[in-house]
């Protein structure tokens, strides 16, 4: 551990991290800034930065046959590179979306899902594809870590569940292929964070069969919605699906969402109901399965 | 307060400022290099683009402690390299160049296009043994790299200033990584 001065402390490993968090009581973790600095909290006088950066355990990537361990302040230019070798294309076009690749070299992923009122397009992804992140809780005398699924770190409206002291380890993201993918953001999440939605879809095909059909629909004001309702009303539907039918599913979606929360806008009620029914509209048998099971 | 010690320009600085300082700001109010945009606090406009380790930066979203023995090079240095000669010569031939509200930034932004293009010719080469094992069987390599329309209207968003289209900017983009080939600038 070294003081690089009295407000800025730089540990090398979590076991520095726990003792620092006990000594200082006013303090923000620092790694890759870009919220930080975007919103002018360093302005606020007297608080300790530490940065997390410099703790290997933390930026290390593990890769399983099932799944991927990545830690918190791994890059999303880094996370591209190396997920262009084992990733599935949803998330790799999540990444590759989320702001430029002047920016993404600052971006870290445990940063992307820590924002504390703000959802940008990663944690929706992440969240559809059951991706678990490991939690510390520096507060207590004895280290320990837990996995927690994504989604339950934030509340109905988006809004950071985890408390103060709380440090997200690595997140787990598993290496699934699905048939059918799809990522699609409207709006600008950074200028215009009030009008945009992101909606992060997958399915099996099984001939003309949906199957396992998982959708998150992202408000970066107002939360995450993995929408249960279009899994129960998709899964084993019979393809293509008729006109009628995805409006139906389109506006039970919406006036769900709605009725959960009042906060989110016309417009991105409007852009929602649209973009599902556009995808739902690309969705098409799949030809290859259909031509592997002729014989039956 | 910290000392801070990093190269501005090829001069090897020593500066005593605030650890969460900007780097946009330090270069205003420490230095007085003027920059187009001085205190916009991280807005992501794009105006305060330096190259910190030849790395295109925003300098609003750099606190001075992470300049610790770094390179910072500003736009009027990186008009001096065979890189920018490369990226003018394009506008000239084409007769068509940023306003000179964002000329900097816009410049600059093309300067990290080309070097991601660098990085995609050097591709070719076969897999480490690491690579070899993290990689999915019988997974398609995307080619993030490569200048396409879509990739160079996602890097330019982050210039709120829309004086070109995107064409223009991807004829520019192309010409510029065709002549750099030619020229062996990479």
């Amino acid at each position: 551990m070294f003081y690089s001065s009295k407000n800025l402390i730089i540990p090398t490993t979590i076991a520095e991290l726990h003792v620092i968090i006990k000594l200082e009581p006013d303090y923000m973790f620092y790694s890759g800034g870009t919220f930080i600095m975007n919103r002018g909290l360093y302005l606020k006088k007297g608080q300790t930065i530490i940065d997390i950066t410099h703790i290997k355990e933390l930026s290390e990537i593990i890769r399983n046959i099932r799944f991927v361990d990545v830690g918190c302040t791994v890059t999303a230019n880094k996370l591209l590179e190396i997920g262009k070798l084992a990733f599935n294309d949803l998330l790799l076009d999540t990444l590759h979306n989320t702001a430029t690749h002047i920016v993404r070299n600052q971006i870290t992923v445990g940063g992307a899902i820590c924002t504390p009122n703000i959802r940008y397009s990663l944690p929706g992804t992440l969240a559809m594809m059951n991706t678990v992140v490991e939690v510390v809780d520096l507060t207590q005398e004895k280290l320990t870590s837990k996995l927690i699924p994504i989604e339950k770190l934030y509340d109905i409206k988006g809004k950071l569940l985890l408390e103060k002291g709380v440090l997200i380890k690595k997140i787990r993201i598993s290496l699934e292929n699905y048939d059918f993918e799809k990522y699609v953001c409207v709006g600008d999440p950074i200028r215009k964070p009030e009008s945009t939605v992101i909606i992060s879809f997958r399915a099996n095909i099984d001939q003309t069969v949906l199957n396992k059909v998982n959708m998150c629909i992202t408000f970066p004001t107002c939360g995450l919605y993995l929408s249960e309702a279009m899994a129960l009303e998709l899964n084993g539907a019979q393809l293509p699906l008729s006109i009628s039918r995805t409006i139906v599913i389109s506006e039970t979606i919406t006036t769900n969402i709605k009725t959960e929360n009042k906060e989110i806008s016309a417009i991105q009620i409007e852009r929602c109901k649209r973009l599902i029914q556009s995808i739902l509209f690309e969705i098409e048998p799949n030809q290859e399965s259909i031509k592997n099971n002729d014989y039956l | 307060m910290m000392k801070l010690t990093f190269t501005l320009n090829k001069n090897r600085l020593e500066l005593l400022v605030d650890e969460m300082k900007p780097l946009s700001q330090i270069l205003y109010e420490d230095l007085k290099i003027e920059t187009k945009e001085r205190n916009c606090r991280g807005k992501v406009c794009g105006n305060c683009m330096v190259l910190v380790d030849k790395e295109p930066t925003l300098g609003c979203l750099i606190p001075a402690f992470k300049l610790q023995k770094k390179t910072v090079t500003t736009f009027e240095q990186f008009k001096q390299t065979a890189h920018y000669r490369n990226i003018r010569r394009i506008y000239d031939q084409l007769n068509i160049e940023p306003c000179p509200n964002c000329y900097e930034a816009k410049t600059l932004i093309f300067e990290s296009i080309l070097l991601k293009a660098k990085t995609r010719i050097k591709q070719g080469v076969p897999l480490d043994d690491f690579s070899k094992k993290f990689a999915t069987k019988g997974k398609k390599i995307f080619s993030e790299t490569e200048i396409t329309g879509n990739t160079v209207d996602r890097e330019f968003q982050i210039s709120s200033c829309h004086c070109m289209n995107s064409q223009e900017l991807l004829e520019i983009a192309l010409k510029a990584e065709e002549d750099r080939i030619k020229r062996r600038v990479l």
